[in-house]
């Protein structure tokens, strides 16, 4: 009987299916970081990056074939996309405009979704509303269909283009 | 030593650790946060350190809130203290310059400026209660909001440096004591569980593999494509259900183990009140068992306000700060075994 503390038994970081076997304490400049990894996927990597890097970075793909990718680079903050794979973390606003083509398979991966539903900023809130609004109607619409429940989707149809002519 | 501003937090716990709230024996306390950040500036990860600081008077000078310290006030040990009161993140307090800190009603509000992001402000609330807390979260950030120009597009909400916080910008969790699921060896399903209904669950004393004191965090991993209310609310849920489970082991460990687990119980009891020597990971330890007796209604002498206090004032800054000075550890578990046996 463990009465104050347990050994986690816990799941490899990468895999996520076999029980980690090994750990690894990774150093990323000031940063401490412990990996556990089954024995497949320690093999298969090296241990150079921390765990949450990694990730991100596999994430974010990197072509170089695709030659706008490598003159990617953000006007205000001056972040390339080489660094953004390598950091994992954007260093102004606008580099979320910059890299928005490359990093939304990002946020589907991470969040499971690319639409922000929840509060908004005081300026600019009108036209924001209109799309969300629409954007949540379309969430409530797709369950409707889903349950079968079609006198809701009717309604729900009606309010989706009421707020699409609205101006 | 110490910086004067810490010298009512040293006379006083926190207000969210004062054992009322709903389950406050199970659950210690709910916090959320909002990661916010200024449109016209590069992130703090991006920005030199002179730079940092013209961020920080452009927040203090656009806000009303005053009683901002600089990080830069406070000495290493004072930075280990608000550390261990919650109050600034690990990483925040290996910093130096360009960095700010605030602390608000009794500790219920505070707010860490140019730390991953240039505005971090969190709410935490006793016991079980996130919709309380996040209520204060907001009200502060619509207050924010109309002086401050957030960095935010329709699209993906409020930008933030780490993509893992981009959307809300919310992260709420919720301190929780799960002894009867640890005994009963029934821990691991409900982390695969909530692992797998996307909550991240760690150890509250955890060096990534070993879990002390039974104590665990609870919070939610995604941000975007939900609303703050789903946030509040799922994790929520989800905390009931996991007091279930854990109720559930809780009465089938009492009768099928009552004597043992008692016995285990009472010894935990009388070695914090006989102990003239204790470390830290000792009495985060015992002070579970004891938890649990007050739970079960088996410790009836023992207030659980009167736990909580000790399981903030017995860690190691905390009792430097209040001999006023660096002391090695074995005189930290001498001092820590007296505070015990002279509060519980
Ligand atoms: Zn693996
Ligand atoms: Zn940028």
């Amino acid at each position: 009987m463990y009465l104050y503390s347990i050994i986690l038994i816990m799941l490899c970081d990468i895999c996520h299916k076999n029980d980690a076997t090994i750990s690894y304490t990774v150093v990323v400049g000031e940063k401490k970081t412990k990996l556990h990894l089954c024995e497949e996927c320690a093999a298969k990597k090296g241990f150079i990056k921390a765990f949450s890097l990694m990730n991100i970075q596999e994430f974010i793909p990197l072509d170089p074939n695709e030659p706008e990718v490598k003159n990617l680079i953000c006007p205000k903050c001056g972040l390339t996309y080489k660094e953004l794979r390598e950091q994992a973390e954007f260093g102004c606003s606008k580099c979320y405009k910059t890299f928005e083509r490359k990093i939304i398979p990002l946020f589907q991966k991470i969040h499971g979704s690319t639409q922000h539903i929840g509060k908004l900023v005081c300026i600019s809130a009108e036209r924001d509303k209109k799309e969300m609004k629409i954007f949540k109607f379309k969430k409530r619409l797709d369950k409707a269909i889903k349950s079968e429940s079609y006198e809701e989707a009717a309604i729900i149809r009606d309010e989706i283009k009421k707020w699409e002519t609205k101006n | 030593m110490g910086n004067k501003k810490l010298n009512t937090l040293l006379k006083n716990p926190p207000n969210w650790i004062d054992g009322k709230g709903r389950f406050a024996e199970t659950i210690l306390s709910s916090r959320v946060r909002f990661a916010r950040n200024l449109k016209q500036f590069n992130f703090p990860n991006r920005t030199k350190e002179d730079e940092l600081d013209e961020i920080m008077n452009f927040i203090i000078s656009h806000i009303n809130y005053k009683c901002i310290t600089s990080l830069s006030e406070f000495s290493p040990l004072d930075k280990k203290f608000l550390v261990e009161r919650r109050i600034i993140s690990r990483e925040f307090s290996k910093k130096t310059k360009g960095r700010g800190v605030g602390i608000w009603e009794g500790e219920n509000i505070g707010l860490m400026l140019n730390e991953n992001d240039h505005i971090r402000i969190h709410s935490i609330c006793s016991g079980l209660n996130l919709e309380l807390a996040y209520e204060k979260l907001n009200k502060l950030d619509d207050e924010f909001s109309e002086s401050l120009p957030y960095a935010f597009s329709s699209k993906l909400g409020y930008l933030t440096a780490c993509p893992t916080n981009t959307g809300t910008g919310l992260r709420a969790s919720v301190l929780v004591h799960l002894p009867g699921l640890v005994h009963s060896e029934q821990i691991k399903k409900i982390l695969e569980m909530l692992h797998k209904d996307g909550f991240l669950i760690k150890g509250f004393y955890s060096d990534g593999t070993m879990v002390e004191g039974n104590l665990f965090q609870i919070s939610n991993q995604v941000t975007l494509g939900i609303t703050e209310e789903e946030i509040i609310d799922k994790l929520h849920k989800m905390i009931l259900q996991v007091i279930g489970y854990e109720n559930n082991a809780r009465e089938l460990l009492l009768s099928n183990t009552r004597a043992q687990l008692e016995d285990k119980i009472w010894r935990a009891y009388s070695i914090l009140k006989n102990a003239r020597l204790l470390s830290n990971e000792e009495f985060i330890n015992l002070s579970s068992a004891v938890r649990f007796g007050i739970e079960l209604g088996i410790l009836k002498k023992v207030s659980l306000q009167n736990l909580n206090k000790l399981l903030i004032f017995t860690q190691p800054a905390h009792l430097q700060e209040s001999i006023g000075g660096m002391i090695d550890s074995t005189e930290r578990n001498v001092k820590r075994a007296l505070y015990v046996r002279k509060n519980l």
